[in-house]
């Protein structure tokens, strides 16, 4: 019985072999692994970068009040960054899912043509979705653009669904029947009541007025703390917000405060999820809303490859 | 599509051997050329495939190089072509260049001079050899063939760069763009490597097999040799090998009769190298679910094939195409996926399934068409009422039907089913029509209200109509707020509703009049208070019009197309079915130059002397005409043949006479001819060579 720990455990184990580091999941909701500042920011630039992480992510639309057995509003995503892309990466991804037991052999796996896009994040991608016995278990993507930014070198990410990767080891369907998170400890006994809970919550009780309101208001301090000028101060060696007085040889330093500003975005775009799966957003209102998160990543993005222009 | 083999130029091969049997002993190298990439999307590789050897042979004909053929074969991993009998090296040829003017080139004592030796100093030649020609030294380079070999190093890579796709990426360090990223060039010439670099990878003499089975490398030595060492290694190089064992191994599984559709077979024929069919089965109690959702579960999602019994009936089977891997354990792999995904389509099932139609409806009011345009609910109205009105124009009679199934069409754009799979809009508002009780002409359109059939019959009539109704009003409401499609974009899907409604007309003999339908649909706007600019919704439909015709009849000459669409305003273009009838005696009558002539003049005299103010509209008393003018009268007013008249009126008067009341009288009997002749075309527009 493979249990959802060691699932990751394997992963984390495997990619490190392969010089990835392995970091933490965002303290923040995202809808995806790609929002965590480690995809978002740090697939722009020239620097390499190679890491793996779990990301618990949330969608609020995709809940179904517990009763379909796969699908939940909120899950976990592993992801894998590499850049530049390497070479050989379709073989050090076949091989993790060798090291997970699925030997490819006796296994049917496939790349299927399968391009991806978040209109939200203006990220566009090339790639597959692995099939494995038909069902999708990753989503694989050359990361062509993000915040609307050309990705040059282009980095290669690796989506697992590992709850589904986990039940299809094991044979097992559900979530909430039998999948193990550790030897001793149920997937259903971590998650159930806050699915339960977050789902009614999501869908009947939240306060769309006082959503719309706090999608106002995060904005508006997105955008004025990406607009904030900071300086990086040589003699202190500490950001600040006053110019210092330039006492020694080296002047200071024009900065952005980036990671705020992001996040203050990621709280949008998760107002903006729940608000959907209030089902309070039109047609003509929901392209707004999205390009107002655009707007708010992508003057992020943009503030990240500023520094790497000099 | 299958082996890609031009058998030509056998006489051509016959030619080359001959000569080179003659003077040398050369013996002609084959290519074998192979581009080993990750996956390629399956749509992509045959026309990848085709592409590839067209790119090559075209610019070995560019450099000179003969051949005798060439095939090309493509799987998900990889593009092989094969070219024969090429030549070791171009020829050698000779080239002239013309020097300086001849009294320039030598002094009075007939030596060079400067000019002349800077010239031949340039060009590599010796002044001895400069010859005087037409006042000019021109000398004569002889320009050494360059090797086969050498040639292919530069024109495979641009071959392969020349490459177009739906999408491109980059990968990596790369700059550069193709489909997917590249692995392995194998690049053989005869028995020798042709060498060079692409995308950072460099061509050699090795292929590799299937991904999982073999992926070793090995070095085949020829087109026969590699095709064998590739099934050797569990990779089948020709797709159309691969269709014929998909579909026999399908069929001979099958439990009952696999549906076999020509893009899913394509589409497994380029997801796999090694294709292999085994028969899944899913819980019996999906069954229960529309089939239109197990179709497209099991099609669309998993690229799996159903099956049915001989009564038609679907079976809770099917048949998958696998590229590797276990039989047993595969199969228990597809059977999870699909019973996952069933269960999904089922929780939405369940909860539509509490609702009626006339809840999804009301839903509706929820949902916004256009900003400007109200609600999908306010529509549902529109398209109601406009629904009986293009029924009655079509030649159908139950009007209750109609208003009915307009009324119900966009209702399930609001059930759980259609915004889990969106492909099967109207399909699930015409089974949850039918599971209701409604007339089953009622269910049958709305189900089919996508889709135009290709001929109308009593049965698919409604929903034709429905169909057109759908487009009007999407057509009358966007152009109306001046949202008309530009360039490349046209985001609510404007263009391929007016080819919608065009195709629709040509299906009946009744002349559907759309201009006055237009008008219609407009109305239907104002009725709710929304209002629209006609006139501009009239002259984006004539440039939209125009465009599809164009688009629509590839077959029909531009200088056709111009004579049909008249001066293109609306009112001329917005009957299809008269329009096409047309272009075809537009057509037929350019056959014949002299007719066309014949047509011309009244056309081209009465333009002259419209552009001089001079036309004039007289009363015509037929005995002040002249015998030949009375003739041409008598053939307009009771529309006889005009050709003769024409011709014969021309022929025997002098249409500008100097007398001004004769000279009215002419011209106000040319208008009538004008009249009738501008109700086929302008013949003006016709470019008779």
């Amino acid at each position: 019985m493979m249990t959802f720990q060691n699932l990751i455990r394997t992963l984390d184990d495997y990619w490190s072999s392969q010089g990835c580091a392995v970091l933490e999941s965002y303290d923040s909701e995202v809808g995806a692994g790609t929002m965590h500042p480690a995809t978002t920011l740090r697939s722009l630039g020239p620097e390499p970068w190679n890491v793996a992480y779990v990301q618990a992510s949330r969608r609020p639309a995709d809940g179904r009040y517990t009763l379909n057995p796969q699908r939940s509003q909120r899950y976990f995503q592993y992801q894998v960054i590499m850049k530049p892309s390497p070479e050989n990466i379709v073989d050090l991804y076949m091989g993790s899912l060798d090291a997970l037991g699925f030997d490819s052999k006796n296994n049917d796996i496939r790349l299927v043509e399968d391009d991806w896009e978040s209109q939200a994040a203006g990220a566009a991608g090339v790639g597959w979705e692995v099939w494995l016995n038909g069902t999708e278990v990753s989503q694989f993507t050359f990361f062509q653009q993000m915040g609307g930014i050309d990705c040059d070198p282009v980095c290669a990410e690796i989506t697992y669904g590992p709850e589904r990767l986990c039940l299809m080891i094991n044979g097992q369907d559900s979530f909430w029947d039998g999948l193990m998170w550790s030897d001793d400890m149920t997937y259903r006994t971590a998650e159930f009541e806050a699915e339960m809970q977050n789902n009614l919550y999501n869908f009947e009780v939240a306060d769309t007025s006082l959503l719309r309101n706090l999608f106002d208001l995060y904005e508006a301090e997105s955008k004025r703390v990406i607009a904030t000028e900071v300086h990086f101060d040589p003699s202190r060696k500490i950001l600040a917000l006053d110019k210092a007085e330039t006492q020694g040889e080296i002047a200071p330093i024009s900065e952005a405060l980036i990671y705020p500003a992001l996040d203050l975005a990621l709280k949008c775009s998760h107002i903006f999820n729940l608000l959907d799966a209030r089902g309070a957003v039109s047609v003509t209102e929901r392209a707004k809303y999205i390009n107002r998160i655009r707007a708010r990543i992508r003057a992020c993005c943009l503030a990240y490859v500023e520094k790497f222009k000099a | 599509m299958g082996a890609l083999i031009l058998l030509d130029e056998t006489a051509q091969v016959k030619r080359m051997s001959q000569f080179y049997g003659r003077y040398t002993q050369i013996s002609m190298p084959n290519l074998l050329f192979e581009l080993g990439c990750e996956e390629m999307p399956a749509s992509a590789v045959d026309r990848a495939t085709a592409d590839l050897r067209d790119q090559i042979t075209i610019r070995l004909t560019e450099a000179g190089l003969s051949f005798s053929g060439s095939a090309a074969l493509g799987t998900p991993r990889r593009l092989i072509v094969s070219v024969t009998d090429l030549p070791e090296r171009q020829l050698d040829r000779e080239e002239e260049a013309r020097g300086p003017r001849a009294e320039a080139a030598f002094d009075a004592d007939g030596n060079p001079t400067k000019a002349l030796e800077g010239f031949c100093r340039g060009q590599g030649v010796s002044p001895k050899s400069a010859v005087t020609k037409d006042g000019y030294v021109w000398i004569t380079k002889s320009i050494p063939g360059q090797s086969t070999s050498d040639l292919l190093a530069e024109l495979l890579p641009e071959a392969v760069k020349s490459l177009k796709f739906d999408k491109t990426m980059r990968w990596g360090l790369e700059k550069a763009r193709f489909v997917r990223p590249i692995r392995w060039i194998l690049a053989l010439l005869g028995e020798e490597p042709v060498h060079f670099e692409l995308f950072g990878v460099a061509s050699g003499l090795t292929s590799r097999g299937h991904r999982f089975m073999a992926p070793h490398e090995f070095i085949p030595n020829s087109w026969d040799n590699h095709l064998a060492l590739l099934r050797e290694h569990f990779v089948e190089p020709d797709p159309a090998e691969r269709r014929k064992r998909i579909v026999a191994q399908a069929q001979s599984v099958a439990s009952g009769s696999p549906d076999l559709p020509e893009a899913l077979v394509n589409e497994n024929v380029h997801l796999t190298e090694w294709p292999t069919a085994h028969e899944g089965t899913f819980a019996e109690s999906f069954l229960a679910l529309p089939d239109p959702v197990l179709v497209t579960a099991m099609a669309k999602h998993e690229r799996f094939f159903p099956v049915r019994d001989r009564s038609g009936k679907i079976l809770n089977k099917f048949i998958s195409i696998r590229n590797n891997g276990d039989e047993a354990k595969v199969k228990a792999g597809n059977e999870w996926v699909l019973n996952a995904r069933f269960n999904d389509a089922q929780f939405f099932y369940r909860e539509d399934q509490k609702r009626t139609l006339d809840d999804f409806l009301s839903d509706t009011e929820q949902m916004l068409f256009q900003e400007k345009l109200g609600t999908v609910r306010q529509r549902a109205d529109r398209i109601a009422h406009l629904t009986v009105e293009v029924n009655q124009a079509l030649g159908g009679i139950n009007k209750d039907d109609a208003f009915q199934a307009g009324l119900y069409a966009k209702a399930d754009l609001s059930t759980g089913l259609v915004s889990e799979l969106s492909s099967l809009q109207g399909i699930i508002g015409g089974e949850y029509a039918r599971r209701e009780g409604m007339p089953e002409a009622v269910a049958q359109a709305i189900g089919s209200q996508y889709a135009l059939p290709d001929s109308l019959s009593d049965e698919n009539r409604l929903g034709v109509a429905l169909l057109l109704a759908d487009q009007l009003d999407k057509l009358a409401g966007f152009l109306g707020l001046g949202l008309v499609p530009k360039g490349s974009s046209d985001p609510f899907g404007l263009r391929r509703a007016a080819s919608f409604i065009i195709q629709g007309s040509w299906l009946t003999d009744a002349h559907l009049d759309i201009k006055m339908l237009i008008e219609k649909a407009t109305e239907q706007y104002k009725n709710q208070s929304i209002s629209l600019d006609l006139s501009k919704t009239e002259e984006a439909l004539a440039d939209l019009f125009r465009g599809r015709y164009e688009a629509l009849l590839p077959n029909v000459e531009h200088d056709v197309h111009a004579a049909a669409a008249l001066s293109g305003h609306w009112h001329q273009i917005s009957r299809p079915r008269e329009y096409l009838a047309r272009t075809q005696l537009l057509a037929d009558i350019k056959q014949s130059p002299d007719t066309v002539q014949t047509y011309t003049r009244p056309l081209n005299i009465l333009s002259a002397a419209r552009s001089k103010g001079e036309l004039a509209k007289a009363i015509i008393k037929p005995n002040e005409l002249t015998p030949e003018g009375q003739a041409l009268h008598q053939a307009v007013s009771e529309r006889l043949p005009l050709k003769d008249a024409i011709h014969n009126f021309f022929e025997s008067t002098m249409i500008n006479d100097e007398d001004l009341t004769v000279r009215a009288r002419n011209l106000t009997l040319l208008q009538m001819v004008e009249e009738l002749l501008l109700e086929i075309g302008d013949f003006t527009k016709l470019v008779i060579e």
